[in-house]
């Protein structure tokens, strides 16, 4: 079976629309030499001049190839910035071929990302700063994309963390204790759940489901013994990778294929209470917790061993309240495995909004789908070039046609996601996206397609010719004798053809 | 065959700005977290540990996947992360005359059977075309969790294949063989779809060293225990199982491990040089050329 149709290219994917909301209050004014409408032509220039594909040509021939286009809104149409106001600067993909933007269309409409621009005493943002904000940030997303699809593995902090790009994942929290005897533990995590972590599973819902679990370990006991400190214990950095006892907890899964990430709340044997991460003073920030690379996140409950009476308490149980700070931490730890990238403050005057009730903003998340159809794309492309370079190379395989039918539907789908693109849907490109890359690996990975077994030449002839030759003599050497016998006979020599003696 | 149109560079679409970095975290905070993260693209470590030999008087072999595989849970890696595939049972053999035991030393000081074993492909499960399956991801559907190499691109896999072999190939079950060269394109392949960081792959067979030297992927490390046309050589005799319980080459292996904790810094340089010919009788050899580190690292 052949594939004949090429895939789309790469550079479509990076034209996706975005429309930044500039808001500003009272103060905040143009300067005086400049006219308003210089101002609105000035940031658009400077905003397009940031995107633009070939700098060099915009300077030589004076036009700009573009492949964004921004252009400055007030609710819909185009306006001055002169006063203070409700301003969109809306950045959309231009269509290829023309420099007229692709008409924006309801779910880009719906994708407006606020820029808070705060006042100051001494007349506000100049628009230097605000061309230079928002042309960083575009860039910024530009680059986070382009590392993210680069051939060589990035060994950065945030790509080794991160989980590969899974459709559903499985969450399990797990509440270990490490000495039952000594203090009972039990936690509400039904509710807890319910009130932090669900609202951001919901939300991050458009790019991964999620299977959650709980389970509570009562005796868990630890690989490695913390230092022992003025109060408490601590632990060094190079316990942290060898803390989760992986051999003793329970953490295995039942799933075949699903990754699974683990979150743990440990909590220490009364005698190693407090138990604290770093050195002796204590943990860096306010939560004693640390994560692991691509398996989950840990956090330490050290609860007071004393009741309000004084006593010693034998069972200790988390509240909802009791829970927030944890869940809270295991939502930034679950954050950072699953690639959400910090959307960082442009300059000193504008703040992207980013504090949501969930955990997660609309920027954020838009990244986040970016991020990940580009590694989806980029997946299936060289996924379907592997497959067919090894379709290619081994000559002796057998390729069904199932698995020719996957890969064109793996093509269609890629296809699908640059149409998408070009019309602004940018949640229905990267469904497609993630269809297209689980159709590749589908046809790479299918049972059928082991080769046979390497079988050179030589080890043919040694294995047939043993066989082959002795089986062949008695009929050479018969072929021969009639061959002589013929020739003889044509000849008239042949004595022997007398009839058998009586 | 038609030639991909497929663009993977990418056009500029960014002018050269010289804007900085949005970094979420600030550059003190980016140090301090630097310490924590190991010195190679790595996150998981695999281990897949295989005995291809089967019969009684091949107890050796499954004596010394069996031993290898205490030291890396020992050191660390969990079952969910190791593969054991032991192509027979000696434990419950019924010529075996310390039944459930399996020791690999005539002392019998450390059952390394006992109660903790994960087997995940045994037996007859053993195969030339259930290990190149597992290695390149191409396992049926209903394969359960436990015989997937579920590796990524930032595990470390250590191969470890012992049994019978000569010259490019290793005996399964004293029915099949398996070429250098099946191995060499099951880590080609393995290098296209990203399953692996590194890989350390050693062997402990007759002229082992020759099992490696079809390989061409990068970040693979081998070594071997003998050279081509050299035998290796079993250890101690046993007399109370009458057979012997574990081969030269991984014995000193063991010894070294015994040294080692899940804290050491040692370095494969280290591992290397601890090799005595001596006790071995055959000459083992490593092969770095395609290893992006320096072993002394």
């Amino acid at each position: 079976a052949e594939i004949d149709r090429p895939a789309a290219p790469i550079q479509t994917i990076l034209q996706i629309p975005v429309q930044l909301e500039l808001q500003w209050d009272g103060s905040a004014k143009p300067s005086d030499q400049e006219q308003s409408g210089d101002w609105r032509d000035r940031l658009e220039r400077a905003v397009n001049l940031a995107l633009a594909t070939d700098r060099d040509q915009l300077e030589t021939s004076g036009k700009l190839d573009v492949a964004l286009i921004a252009r400055v809104l007030e609710d819909g149409k185009h306006a001055d910035i002169d006063q203070p106001g409700h301003y969109r600067i809306q950045v959309t993909a231009r269509r290829r071929g023309s420099m007229q933007a692709t008409p924006s269309t309801e779910s880009t409409r719906l994708r407006v990302l606020k820029l808070f621009v705060p006042s100051t005493e001494d007349g506000g943002p100049t628009l230097p700063s605000l061309e230079k904000a928002v042309a960083e940030h575009l860039m910024g997303e530009q680059r986070q994309l382009r590392a993210s699809i680069s051939q060589h593995a990035s060994s950065s902090a945030a790509r080794l963390r991160e989980f590969n790009y899974h459709p559903t994942y499985s969450i399990v929290f797990s509440l270990m204790n490490e000495d039952s005897d000594a203090l009972e533990t039990s936690w509400d995590i039904k509710d807890a759940l319910k009130a932090y972590v669900y609202p951001f599973l919901k939300d991050i819902s458009a790019v991964s489901r999620f299977h959650v679990q709980s389970q509570v370990s009562y005796y868990s006991p630890l690989p490695i013994a913390p230092v022992a400190g003025d109060n408490g214990t601590y632990l060094t950095p190079n316990m942290l990778p060898h803390f989760v006892n992986l051999a003793e907890w329970n953490l295995a899964s039942t799933d075949p294929v699903l990754p699974t990430i683990h979150f743990i709340l440990f909590v220490p044997k009364p005698k190693s209470l407090p138990m604290r991460i770093g050195g002796q003073k204590g943990s860096e920030g306010p939560v004693n917790g640390f994560l692991v690379p691509q398996w989950g996140g840990v956090v330490i409950a050290n609860p007071s061993v004393l009741s309000g009476g004084g006593r010693t308490k034998r069972r200790h149980h988390f509240g909802v309240k009791e829970l927030r700070p944890v869940m809270q931490t295991f939502i930034a730890q679950l954050r950072l495995l699953l690639g959400v990238r910090e959307v960082g403050s442009a300059s000193d005057t504008l703040v992207f909004d980013r504090v949501t009730p969930s955990g997660i903003s609309t920027l954020e998340l838009d990244n986040l789908i970016r991020y990940r159809l580009t590694q989806n794309v980029n997946q299936a492309a060289s996924t379907l070039v592997s497959l067919n370079k090894m379709v290619a190379s081994l000559q002796s395989m057998v390729v069904q046609n199932h698995i020719r039918d996957l890969a064109n539907l793996a093509l269609e789908r890629l296809d699908a996601v640059s149409e998408h693109l070009e019309r602004g849907q940018l949640v229905e490109a990267f469904s497609s996206s993630v269809e297209a890359s689980s159709l590749a690996e589908r046809a790479f990975f299918d049972p059928n397609m082991v080769g046979m077994l390497y079988f050179p030449d030589e080890h043919k002839y040694a294995i047939y010719f043993p066989f082959l030759i002795p089986a062949a003599v008695p009929v050479i050497s018969v072929v021969l004798h009639r061959l002589k016998e013929w020739k003889q006979a044509r000849l008239g020599k042949n004595c022997r053809a007398n009839p058998h003696p009586e | 065959m038609h030639a991909w149109g497929i663009l993977l560079q990418l056009a500029a679409l960014v002018a050269a700005l010289s804007a900085s970095c949005l970094a979420a975290d600030n550059p003190k905070h980016e140090e301090k977290l630097r310490e924590f993260f190991t010195k190679d693209g790595h996150t998981n470590n695999w281990a897949v540990l295989m005995c291809t030999s089967r019969f009684w008087f091949n107890y050796r072999h499954i004596s010394n996947t069996l031993a290898m595989y205490r030291t890396v849970k020992r050191l660390g890696i969990p079952d969910s992360n190791i593969i054991l595939m032991l192509a027979d049972d000696m434990a419950c053999n019924p010529r075996n005359k310390l039944p459930a035991a399996v020791y690999s030393h005539p002392d019998h000081d450390i059952d390394i059977y006992g109660e903790n074993v994960e087997v995940d492909y045994r037996g007859y499960e053993v195969t030339v075309e259930n290990f190149i399956r597992m290695m390149t991801g191409r396992v049926t559907p209903d394969t359960p969790r436990n015989k997937r190499l579920l590796t990524d691109d930032k595990s470390n896999i250590f191969f470890y294949l012992t049994g019978h072999g000569g010259e490019d190939f290793l005996k399964f079950q004293d029915a099949e063989e398996i070429n250098s060269q099946d191995i060499a394109d099951a880590f080609a392949q393995m290098r296209a779809k990203r399953r692996y960081n590194e890989i350390l792959f050693m062997a402990d067979t007759c002229q082992a060293n020759t099992l490696y030297s079809r390989f061409k992927s990068p970040n693979v490390l081998s070594v071997g225990s003998s050279e081509l046309g050299q035998n290796s050589y079993s250890y101690f005799h046993d007399p109370e199982l009458g057979l012997t319980v574990v081969d030269r080459f991984t014995y000193v292996n063991l010894k070294y491990f015994e040294g080692v904790g899940m804290q050491s810094t040692k370095t494969f340089a280290d591992l290397f040089s601890s090799y005595d010919t001596k006790v071995i009788r055959s000459n083992p050899r490593y092969d770095s050329r395609w290893f992006g580190r320096r072993l002394n690292e």
